[in-house]
């Protein structure tokens, strides 16, 4: 029995999406904060930024994950991309939509004329595979450009586009911004029904305070995504992603490869029909291994099993690109398709697009095609050696010009990012070390807003300056960060936020209190509040009676900066609130007051009658 | 629109209710005259000592000739504990679970409909309620845990006799209910000087913020308008001394193994506060809502019963 590999595939993405889902959704705690750890280990820009903050586990698993690519391709996107797993779900979907208009396309299409004369067909669908590939479109040069820009203000230390761009960040936002508030608008009408009925069964979920610009941030991606993951397959990887355009460098060079034999193919063009990222192009004989996600679908529908997924010999491995010209099993494709050399099919945007089978992977890089505007014909008679300087030329181009950038923005943007968080300090949540460290580290996935219970931890739209968007902060206006809970230290996949036990975290200082005596009621008004200090976990706000009145004092030692006291404090504007600390430090002991207000002895001593 | 429906049922039924279960206190007098199973005088106070909480309320509940004195079959009962804190059972910082246990018990063998328990937590909610070990409790017990975090549960009243407090949010159930329990933890308070049973209720409410800005002591005070709880039940096994209420250390919290039990809600504060080594009157809280007429904290005119459980 033929194993079909293209399912298998998908039921790998399916429980890796199940996987996704309970990180995001913080549906178990424990073993969310296991997920959480281990998809640093498999996700892109969480191992690369891991990396960068210099962490020996980051730099270990972005090199497995460039090797993977460079082993298998870009199998990533297959089956570790949340986003990439949301758009072939979208895809699946709308297959299901497409077969039924098929079957009455088919019906009234001449079906049984089948198409005998094989060079025919072959100009056929060049034609037609030039016409499909120019509309669903390759735009390299956006691809490229993003990756470029991302790359760049990533290594200058900011991580703006990185936290807009990052599918997983996308696909964590789609998570804590759509399927979150649904899911618990969904248990409240839960518990609304059951209630009805009398029965107090379920606990409703108070929803957390919307932020306009992140939710329509996220739900424009949303749009955005399933739309073209319903039209165009998997566009929005080969055009918009940067990990996708970063992967395709890679996977064009992988050594395993989808291969068509030119031999068995007949040219009938499922394949091609199938195909999510419209890389192939069967009557070239051709994939294009820069934007084939490896979903394996190809080989299924293959009727002729014409299509293999083989190992490349070295040759190929160097010089990148078509096997078929090279690869001596295989045929030339001139012998295949005879027509090809004789009728060229027209470049559908000259200059950007200088391959007639979209197939500007096999170019070295993007900037010979890009910017030389390179004719594939001319391309494919120039010998390895010339490629592999031409490559070497390249790359060393791209790094100098990454780093011309970088150096003189770095100071900007760090001076940016300064001028802009100085007035009101960001507090960072406990574990990330600092403003500093946070902003630097964090992917704005949200997967420590979803597990905050509390709903202290909210994506602030740029709290951090230009370091980043989206990326979370407390806010103490709505909630506070409790004394008994640490779930978002250990969600992180980045780093950002390290993982602390509890005992660390009712350690961990990661703001200072302040009290202003002339806003206090106790102070103007003269009568019991004590608001502040009957929340306080660390008695750092404690009172201290005079006059028979309750009056707050501060031990600022024992300050861990949870914001209990600012939420309570019942006056406006506040008269006790928290100020961030830039690094986070080690707090003091919690204070216990030792004179007693009622000595042990006093109170009912043992054998004592009462005193009534 | 049937939720609307239902809150004017719920408050038509409690109006009725009410004025049954006071009708009951009347026709108990009464039957005090045959008296069976009630002792012939009923105490004001019953103060508890040296037992293990239930046995303390088993021993306290039959100075009344037991619950039935205050619940019928058939009838709701919403139990009140303090449930504010994540804290684990032996912090002293909520009421004791076998406590709340044993009222949920005494309250479904006299045969009632429905026990609710709940409390407007300070912390966390749903971790409270577990963490203090009353959620288990109770669920063994078969009573049932009522969320109190969400906004849905409060309806407005008016106190109309309220000084400060004009208004506020209280939970359903306080308003819907046969029975209301009140079992509040004797505690020392940061901000009250001590948190007892009128402090307690302080869980009942949706906004508990307007308290401390329209004047805490006050207005503590002024909620024992609404509803004075049928049955007052201080747990006092482990008392808070210092740095209450919340998180008091280890040194802080003594085992004192008593139990006060009353109807009055100013006399069991009263009680409370003398135990603690403190003159009621500098409690604010209960010398307002001695003036106001809400109870009295003059222990001397109450017809306390002591029990000791030692031996």
């Amino acid at each position: 029995m033929k194993v079909k590999k293209g399912a298998v595939r998908a039921l790998v993405a399916g429980i890796m999406m199940v996987l996704f889902l309970v990180l995001f959704l913080d549906v178990h705690p424990p073993f969310t904060g296991f997920l959480g750890q281990s998809m640093a280990w498999i996700q892109f820009f969480p191992a690369m930024v891991s990396a960068i903050s210099g962490t020996f586990k980051g730099v270990i698993a972005f090199l497995v994950l460039v090797l993977l690519c460079l082993l298998f391709g870009r199998i990533y996107c297959a089956v570790l991309c949340p986003l990439g797993i949301f758009q072939d779900i979208m895809i699946f979907f709308s297959r299901r939509r497409g077969k039924q208009g098929r079957k009455e396309k088919l019906t009234t299409a001449t079906v049984g004329t089948r198409v005998e004369n094989k060079t025919l067909k072959n100009q056929l669908l060049t034609t037609v595979s030039s016409v499909t590939t120019s509309s669903s479109g390759t735009y390299p040069f956006l691809w490229y450009a993003i990756l470029i820009f991302t790359t760049t203000l990533l290594l200058s230390g900011s991580l703006f586009l990185v936290n807009i761009l990052d599918p997983f960040s996308i696909f964590g936002r789609f998570a804590s911004q759509i399927f979150l508030p649904l899911s618990a608008t969904l248990n409240n009408v839960l518990v609304s029904l059951t209630e009805s009925f009398g029965q107090y069964v379920f606990s409703p979920v108070n929803l957390r305070p919307v932020l306009w610009s992140v939710f329509w941030i996220s739900y424009g991606w949303f749009v955005l995504v399933i739309f073209m993951a319903f039209y165009h397959g998997r566009l929005y990887c080969n055009t918009l992603c940067p990990v996708g355009a970063f992967l395709s460098l890679l996977s064009n060079r992988s050594l395993f490869k989808f291969v068509i034999d030119t031999q068995k193919c007949t040219t009938c063009g499922k394949c091609q029909r199938m195909c999510r990222s419209h890389c192939m192009d069967p009557a070239m004989g051709k994939i294009d291994g820069a934007r084939c996600v490896s979903c394996f679908d190809c080989m299924d529908v293959c009727p002729e099993n014409a299509i293999g997924y083989t190992m490349m010999p070295l040759e190929v491995l160097v010089k990148g690109g078509d096997y078929d010209q090279t690869a001596a099993s295989a045929n030339p494709a001139e012998l295949t398709n005879p027509n090809l050399s004789t009728n060229p099919p027209p470049p559908a945007k000259p200059g950007t697009q200088g391959n007639a089978g979209a197939n500007f992977g096999d170019l070295p890089f993007l900037a010979s095609s890009v910017f030389r505007g390179a004719d594939p014909m001319k391309k494919n008679g120039l010998s390895g050696a010339v490629e592999k300087r031409q490559f070497l030329f390249t790359a060393l181009a791209i790094c100098g010009g990454v780093l011309a950038t970088v150096i003189p923005l770095r100071p900007l943007l760090a001076r940016m990012a300064r001028v802009e968080t100085t007035p009101n300090d960001p507090i960072s949540p406990p574990g990330s070390l600092g403003i500093d460290h946070f902003s630097h580290t964090c992917l704005a996935c949200q997967a420590c807003v979803s597990a905050c219970v509390e709903n202290v931890l909210l994506p602030g739209p740029n709290a951090y300056g230009m370091t980043g968007a989206l990326q979370p902060r407390l806010d103490f206006s709505i909630s506070r960060c409790a004394y008994t809970c640490h779930a978002c230290t250990l969600v992180c996949p980045s780093g950002a936020i390290l993982p602390l036990s509890l005992k660390d975290k009712q350690r961990t200082r990661i703001g200072s209190v302040r009290f202003e005596k002339d806003k206090c009621l106790v102070y103007t008004q003269k009568r019991d509040c004590g608001a502040c200090a009957e929340v306080c976990p660390t008695h750092a706000v404690h009172t201290v009676r005079e006059n028979n009145i309750h009056h707050p004092r501060l031990t600022l030692d024992a300050c861990i900066g949870c914001g209990a006291c600012q939420l309570v404090c019942p006056v406006n504007p506040k008269a006790i609130y928290v100020v961030a600390v830039k690094i986070h430090e080690k707090a003091g002991p919690p204070f216990f007051q030792q004179d007693p207000p009622a000595a042990p002895s006093d109170v009912m001593g043992s054998g004592a009658d009462f005193p009534f | 629109m049937e939720k609307f429906d239902n809150r004017r049922t719920f408050l038509k039924k409690s109006v009725t209710l009410s004025t049954l279960a006071a009708g009951t206190l009347i026709f108990g007098g009464i039957d005090r005259l045959w008296g069976q199973n009630e002792p012939t005088v009923l105490p004001d106070l019953v103060a508890v000592k040296d037992g293990e909480p239930g046995p303390m309320f088993d021993a306290a509940i039959a100075g009344f000739g037991g619950i039935g004195h205050f619940v019928k079959p058939g009838d709701t009962v919403v139990i009140k504990p303090n449930i504010g804190w994540n804290r684990e059972a032996e912090s002293g910082a909520n009421t004791h679970p076998g406590l709340v246990k044993r009222i949920v018990a005494h309250c479904l063998d006299a045969g009632v409909k429905k026990v609710y328990v709940f409390d407007h937590a300070v912390d966390n909610g749903p971790k409270c309620y577990e963490n203090s070990g009353i959620a288990f409790a109770v669920k063994s017990a078969g009573g049932t845990m009522v969320p109190a975090t969400h906004e849905k549960y409060y309806q407005k009243v008016d106190i109309s006799q309220g000084k400060k407090l004009k208004s506020t949010k209280i939970h359903e159930l306080i308003l819907a209910s046969d029975v209301y329990i009140n079992v509040p933890v004797l505690k020392h308070h940061g901000s009250s000087g001590l948190s007892l049973a009128m402090k307690n209720q302080m869980g009942v409410v949706w906004n508990r913020g307007t308290y401390h800005f329209k004047g805490l002591h006050q207005c503590i005070a002024d909620f024992c308008h609404v509803r004075k709880p049928d049955l007052n039940v201080m747990d006092g096994y482990r008392i808070t001394l210092r740095n209450g209420p919340s998180r008091a250390g280890k040194d802080d919290v003594v085992v004192r193994k008593t139990l006060l039990l009353s109807t009055d809600i100013v006399a069991i504060d009263a009680a409370a506060a003398r135990m603690f080594g403190k003159d009621p009157k500098e409690i604010n809280h209960i010398l307002y809502a001695h003036t106001a007429g809400i109870g009295t904290m003059d222990l001397s005119k109450l017809n306390i019963q002591k029990i000791s459980l030692k031996g």
